[in-house]
């Protein structure tokens, strides 16, 4: 959980108040759903909200501090409900005991029930709880260890029940695996183009690529935040795989917020958004080509959210007040798609259907799930697909016929799924902590996994009679995390934004974390096994942004990655660091301009 | 907080003596209630004689409630939480008793350091032995405080959690905002020292 350093920014004498009042600034609706604001320090803070939602849109700080804040509130949330998770396993239920006990207390009026017959035959093969026989219930209490005194000795009862929850335990187990088994039937995969996106990936898949080549490009995003600076610059690259050649797309953004939010299904422009004044600006990004924003959100408008792109030349953008719209990147013309009630993530497109995670802020009592809603009927209703998971992606299969995510949630056990895109036909692939990341070329999905402190890039079987292939033994030798922060123990250290796997299943660029505190973009060859270090020793005031790979032209500049072999640790010592494409990329960022503008 | 489907409906027909309509909610919060109390006593024993407890207390005083306007969830997690004050306070667990409500009228202004003490070199050698680094955390915050960040974790809005912890709405944002500091430096310094 690394806490970031916003030394350097102006203080504000709001940002005290913005982190106090984070949750309702995130989701203005539940206190002003409250009806029982009596209280005066609530009605402060009521009046403090409205005040904060005008200011915070334009004070570089407050966006800084709020940026952190939600991001450590989303570590420790998931850290704690990991706990609480695995403390529920920590202490046996206490619902039979509770059922007799109250069982008991009616059968002072109602005795010998068959109800009341079945919780305490059902107590008596648990050996620690006491059914007090005094009639009154409040005194009821365990007793560790001991058998229940004053309990009706039914010894071919209990021999029965113990038989019988025995069956039971085989039965369920003969089920599970069953269930596990035709859960790993085969799964077919096809045809379909889309784009990335945060919590939704329909990626772009070889085999219906016109050039199975011509994704051999990648995008990474860097901010960097100075510390003797004021603020932060954003800048866009694309690498060549095979070269180590770069190209910056556009002009260094003079904003920390800007979020890349995908590539085009032909891999030609990207996708992207940020704050600038009172304004969230949509732009789309191409080589060479002069950016315009085509597409504003008020910045005040808190429902503001993501973008995903639907063909290449169409987008989806959520929030607003005009809810979610189509527009035309080309001419900026736009069609209100659907209304938009609550504030949503969108996942990805699947003609009429629009996919995407709702329920996002916990604290207004839903979990995140992914849900679909058909985009040409006017009154169509959400369809929930997924289990209830909070920050897991959705793969959409390449021939739409599957979603895989990686279960979080307490709906189920915690692992890697598939369900049909109506929703239908929930399977448990694989149990464990696996991330799905992408697929391999003949459209199996691949997963990686930390095993033994090394981060393995996994085939996953489709059937029982497949093994699972590891594709790389580990995809960042020495790092200690795939994610934006120091996970705790009780979560995994992958985040699947930290990584791009291509569309063919044969190169992967990640964002790892290591025990010295620096971060590296790794490039790692999965058909050679070596890992190339593409940007070493990245401080905390470095961001990476990796939205994906493209098919976007790179003329000749730049300089190749340095190759450290994947079996030894990750490191640029030596003087082939000084001539990284890392180094040369932060002295650009790094100009007279930048520096002039926001020292001081 | 994600709750049944239909619980205002149960809630209802359990004021009014309905055992199948408690019976349900018990399925549904037992183990909820369960892991929350195990995480702030870390105590299997002790947890599971609260957790029979709270839902026996519950299920005697549902009939005194007015089932229309009773909020189930913040309802048994306030019962579940003051079973576990009683037992501190019976236990003598002085330093997890602060879950009394704030002293004095500027105990919940933000500027106020409420958790910086306990980052402290003395008080952090105190800390008792917990399984990992998580726990260890949310063991060495005031269990208001713990309260709070297990209540959020759990997906109460700040109104459940307000209603849980019998506090006013500011109170909530500032203790949970306390919490949340406090959490990120304990963890912080723990980690640290784990790894040197």
């Amino acid at each position: 959980m690394k806490q970031k350093n916003l030394d350097g920014f102006q203080s504000c004498p709001f940002s005290a108040h913005c982190l106090r009042l984070i949750d309702d600034l995130d989701a203005p609706s539940v206190s002003q759903q409250f009806e029982e604001i009596s209280i005066t320090q609530d009605i402060q803070d009521e009046y403090l909200l409205a005040q904060l939602r005008l200011h915070v849109p334009d004070c570089p700080t407050c966006t800084a501090v709020l940026s952190n804040a939600r991001r450590v509130r989303s570590q420790q949330r998931a850290a704690l409900y990991g706990l609480l998770q695995e403390n529920e396993s920590n202490v046996p239920s206490m619902i039979p005991q509770i059922f007799a006990a109250i069982y008991h207390k009616q059968d002072a009026s109602a005795p010998n029930t068959k109800r009341t017959q079945y919780y305490l035959e059902e107590l008596a093969v648990s050996s620690r709880a006491v059914i007090p026989h005094d009639g009154d219930s409040s005194n009821h209490k365990l007793v560790g260890g001991q058998p229940a005194t004053g309990r009706p000795l039914r010894v071919l009862r209990n021999a029965f029940s113990l038989a019988t929850v025995a069956a039971l335990i085989f039965a369920a187990i003969g089920i599970f695996g069953h269930m596990y088994a035709s859960g790993r039937s085969a799964v077919t995969f096809g045809p379909h183009l889309n784009a990335a996106s945060n919590q939704g990936k329909a990626i772009p898949t070889a085999s219906l690529l016109p050039d199975r080549q011509s994704f051999s490009s990648f995008v990474v995003g860097l901010t960097l935040l100075s510390a003797s600076s004021a603020l932060g610059v954003t800048s866009i690259y694309n690498y060549d795989a095979a070269t180590g050649k770069k190209q910056q797309l556009g002009p260094p953004f003079t904003a920390s917020s800007v979020q890349l939010d995908g590539i085009t299904p032909d891999g030609q422009s990207l996708l992207l958004h940020y704050v600038s004044g009172n304004h969230v600006v949509f732009q789309a990004v191409q080589p060479g080509s002069r950016i315009d924003s085509f597409y504003q959100l008020s910045a005040n408008d808190w429902n503001a959210g993501n973008a995903i792109w639907i063909d290449d030349t169409h987008v989806l953008i959520a929030g607003g007040e005009n809810g979610v719209v189509e527009v035309d990147t080309q001419t900026g013309s736009t069609v209100r798609l659907l209304p938009a009630p609550k504030t949503i993530h969108l996942a990805f497109y699947r003609t009429p259907y629009l996919y995407y995670v709702s329920g996002l802020p916990i604290q207004q009592g839903v979990w995140p799930a992914l849900y679909r809603i058909d985009t040409t009927k006017s009154n169509a209703s959400p369809q929930r697909i997924s289990m209830r998971s909070p920050g897991s992606t959705y793969w959409l299969s390449p021939d739409g016929s599957k979603i895989f995510y990686l279960n979080k949630g307490p709906d189920s056990k915690r692992g890697i799924y598939a369900v049909n895109p109506d929703g239908t036909d929930s399977q448990l692939l694989r149990i464990g902590d696996a991330t799905p990341i992408g697929y391999k070329d003949n459209h199996t999905l691949m997963f990686m996994e930390e095993v033994d402190d090394r981060f393995q890039v996994v085939q996953l079987v489709m059937t029982p009679k497949q093994k699972e292939t590891i594709v790389m033994n580990d995809a960042a030798p020495g790092a200690i995390s795939l994610c934006d922060h120091q996970v705790p123990v009780t979560d995994s250290p992958i985040c699947d934004n930290d990584i791009a796997l291509d569309p063919y299943g044969k190169n992967l660029i990640l964002n790892a974390y290591y025990p010295d505190g620096k971060h590296r973009v790794i490039f790692d060859d999965l058909t050679s096994n070596k890992s190339n270090v593409l940007m070493p020793d990245l401080d905390s005031h470095t961001q990476v942004q990796l939205p994906g790979w493209d098919a976007m032209n790179i003329p000749v500049t730049g300089s190749s990655p340095k190759t450290v072999p994947a079996s030894g640790q990750a490191s640029t010592t030596g003087p082939q660091a000084s001539v990284s494409a890392y180094s040369y990329m932060v002295a650009a960022q790094q100009d007279r301009r930048y520096t002039r503008q926001y020292t001081d | 907080m994600n709750v049944l489907e239909d619980e205002q409906q149960l809630t209802l027909a359990a004021c009014q003596g309905s055992v199948e309509a408690f019976e349900t909610l018990v399925t549904y919060y037992e183990p909820r209630i369960r892991r929350m109390l195990y995480s702030l006593t870390q105590d299997v024993q002790l947890t599971q004689d609260l957790c029979q407890d709270t839902f026996l207390a519950a299920y005697r005083a549902l009939p005194r409630m007015n089932g229309e306007e009773l909020r189930f969830a913040p309802w048994l997690y306030r019962i579940a939480l003051n079973q576990v004050r009683s037992e501190w306070r019976r236990r003598k667990h002085v330093t997890m008793v602060s879950l009394l409500p704030p002293q004095g009228p500027n105990e919940d202004t933000f500027d106020e350091p409420g958790e910086e003490y306990l980052v402290s070199e003395e008080r952090f050698e105190e800390q008792v032995v917990v399984r990992d680094l998580v726990q260890r955390v949310l063991m060495q915050l005031p269990t208001a405080s713990a309260m709070c960040l297990l209540l959020d974790a759990e997906g109460f809005s700040y109104r459940e959690i307000a209603e849980a912890l019998q506090d006013s709405l500011s109170a909530v944002r500032s203790r949970l905002s306390r919490a949340r500091h406090a959490f990120q430096q304990i963890y912080t310094r723990l980690d640290q020292e784990g790894r040197s």
